[in-house]
């Protein structure tokens, strides 16, 4: 448990009457992409936003770097960049005071700023776009913005809820081209979120099948595609649903 | 304190470059107030009242050792009118050839026959016949030169036969004694307290007056900045990376308060500003001087700005942290509103501290009843008062804050209260 970034134990979420998470635990490990795949409404938001200190459980425990996200909301925001699966720029800033503003707000250092934020706009891959305000970008730029900003900080650990939501083939192919980059590069922790199985399958080291709040099955992809008899993780996730109904 | 910075700055940078909300709130009360009265002031000399008088006795009569005649009268009455430099006066022989000469008459005073046989009697009134135009906008202007040239011209004539009888009475009379027995003296300003005061003190309670009511132009512009500083970060949908920020929700709200509280200062002082040059110009236009601003007042006004906005935003935070969309914010919005528009608006007529005390307690728990209350004790000089209800204004902004603060739920902004 030591040795685990994240951990999940019993993790339940109710609103109101109905239950998003009904018992959910897994681990992630140093260094590792973890891929939280399934459905629409399946409870995949709901378990970033726990980890990412905005929700709280309703029951269960969830610790990241040891320290309880609950108890613990501010240290454990320092560890954490959170990119939400819809998020917004403020249209009226330029790409470079986007970057500007969330890097003042995690770094006290001027120099840390100016770095953070250059790092971020060589992320972002804008050009001289940066210096424009970003009422004027594309939602593939935005998107990239978006993830720029939260890789810039260099977090411990990433939380990207859909980060290709909504983009075109090549904005897509970009976003995760940056993301495997990335952590490479730094051996950064990421989990994300996603319904697209190719993306998951491709970015991520494990997966955790979920649906209806609850996860079906956890394991690399190669193994749960040789689990449940399957040429792709799409069929392995139907298969694994099919097989958890019976 | 950096935080606070941060977010101050994101604010202002995001609101200045919103052009349209920055003309609607700042520059359009700059201008159009301004313009207003520049309007008033320009039309007023373009277009003064124009007076016709008619001459339709045509005789002559004698008061003492006096001749006077009728065109005399004519002469009078229209050498002072033009004399006020606010209407012009014309003479016309008859009635006829004044509604063909000049269409555009706002009055026509006419000098009927027997006017001079009765002006120059002891026991008879002379009557000058008013013939005003319907649907004139200085008509009653016009109707307020006539009344007091006519005043002029009596009171010439009056003092002439007062003389005579003395005269004939053989004895010494002021004629003032016999037309105004009764008259009141200078008029003494003095402050409740039984201070003396000048006519410029009295100017000074009317401008601060004024300003208590002007204290209403803060309100609708920090409700709206406030309310889409919240609001709109969630429907933007950028508040979540934000809420995930390390940042305290001490540091978010007030970051947030501040920002408001300086846009909406600025707008405010825009405001003001539009109507003291409105007061000034129509002062150009009809000399009346109502205003007296002196840099202490506008000091004290500058305070009440900058506490009035803070109450403002922090009366209203508490109802936008727990509110799910614009719609809602917007009645939340308004209710604060149209409180703080009965209070100023109240305060520019009311002696609220004078109110019966089953009145004054209920606005007492109105906390812009004492942004107004601080101006009201500036005027008259009590700093007591005056500092109380600056300590109260003060800690119902910290109050409100800390009750922000504790019902700003991070879950709620971002799910709303039940799903």
């Amino acid at each position: 448990m030591n040795a685990d970034i994240v951990y999940v134990k019993d993790l339940k979420k109710k609103y109101g009457n109905i239950e998003a998470l009904r018992g959910i635990s897994f681990n992630v490990r140093k260094g590792e992409i973890f891929g939280i795949v399934g459905p629409n409404g399946a409870g995949k938001t709901t378990t970033l936003r726990i980890i990412a200190t905005l929700v709280k459980p309703t029951s269960g425990t969830v610790k990241v770097f040891g320290l309880d996200v609950v108890k613990h909301r501010s240290k454990v925001r320092k560890f954490i960049g959170y990119l939400p699966e819809d998020a917004g720029v403020y249209d009226r800033l330029t790409g470079w005071e986007n970057l500007l503003f969330f890097a003042k707000l995690y770094f006290k250092d001027s120099k840390e700023v100016e770095r953070a934020v250059e790092y971020g706009a060589k992320i972002a891959g804008l050009g001289d776009r940066i210096h424009d305000r970003t009422e004027t970008y594309s939602k593939g730029m935005k998107r990239r913005l978006l993830l720029a900003k939260t890789l810039m900080l260099k977090p411990k650990l990433a939380l990207l809820d859909e980060p290709t939501s909504g983009l075109d083939v090549f904005a897509a192919v970009e976003v995760r081209r940056l993301i495997k980059e990335y952590a490479k590069e730094l051996n950064t922790t990421i989990i994300l979120s996603s319904h697209n199985m190719l993306e998951v399958e491709y970015l991520c080291n494990r997966v955790a099948l979920i649906n209806n709040g609850i996860i079906v099955d956890i394991g690399s992809p190669k193994e749960l595609k040789e689990k449940y008899n399957a040429s792709n993780l799409e069929e392995a996730f139907v298969n694994a649903i099919r097989g958890s109904k019976k | 304190m950096s935080k606070i910075n941060v977010i101050m700055w994101k604010e202002f940078t995001d609101i200045i470059r919103d052009y349209k909300t920055i003309i609607a709130t700042v520059l359009l009360p700059l201008i159009v107030l301004p313009l207003l009265g520049l309007t008033n002031f320009v039309l007023t000399k373009q277009q003064p009242p124009i007076i016709v008088v008619v001459d339709d006795d045509h005789s002559k009569g004698v008061i003492g050792n006096e001749t006077i005649s009728s065109s005399d009268i004519a002469y009078m009455l229209a050498y002072y009118v033009n004399a006020t430099g606010r209407a012009v006066a014309y003479q016309a022989n008859s009635m006829n050839d004044s509604f063909h000469s000049y269409p555009y008459f706002d009055i026509v005073l006419v000098i009927k026959k027997g006017f001079i046989e009765n002006l120059t009697s002891f026991n008879r009134i002379a009557y000058l016949s008013k013939i005003q135009r319907v649907g004139s906008a200085k008509a009653n202007e016009a109707s307020l030169i006539v009344e007091w040239v006519k005043n002029w011209v009596s009171d010439y004539v009056a003092s002439k036969k007062i003389k005579i009888i003395a005269h004939e009475a053989g004895i010494h009379v002021n004629p003032d004694s016999i037309k105004k027995p009764i008259d009141f003296e200078k008029v003494q300003y003095v402050a409740p307290t039984g201070e003396k005061k000048t006519l410029l003190d009295e100017l000074r309670a009317q401008t601060a007056r004024l300003l208590m009511f002007a204290l209403f132009f803060i309100a609708p512009p920090i409700v709206t900045f406030i309310s889409d500083s919240i609001i709109g970060e969630r429907e933007r949908k950028t508040i979540e990376m934000l809420l995930t920020a390390p940042l305290s929700k001490t540091e978010l709200l007030l970051g947030k308060v501040f920002a408001t509280t300086i846009l909406g200062m600025l707008a405010a002082i825009a405001d003001i500003a539009g109507l003291l040059i409105y007061f000034y110009l129509l002062y150009m236009s009809y000399g009346l001087m109502t205003l007296m601003v002196d840099p202490s007042l506008l000091g004290v006004h500058a305070l009440m700005v900058f506490m009035t906005s803070l109450l403002t935003s922090s009366l209203v935070l508490p109802f936008i942290v727990r509110t799910k969309t614009i719609r809602s914010a917007q009645i939340v919005s308004s209710a604060v509103m149209s409180i703080a528009t009965i209070v100023f608006f109240m305060s520019l007529f009311v002696e609220i501290p004078n109110l019966p005390l089953i009145i004054r307690i209920p606005l007492y728990f109105i906390p812009f009843t004492h942004c107004a209350l601080v101006i009201y004790n500036y005027m008259y000089g009590y700093t007591l008062n005056l500092s109380i209800h600056l300590v109260i204004t003060i800690i119902s902004s910290l109050v409100l804050i800390v009750i922000a603060h504790k019902v700003f739920d991070e879950e709620r902004i971002l799910i709303g209260p039940s799903r």
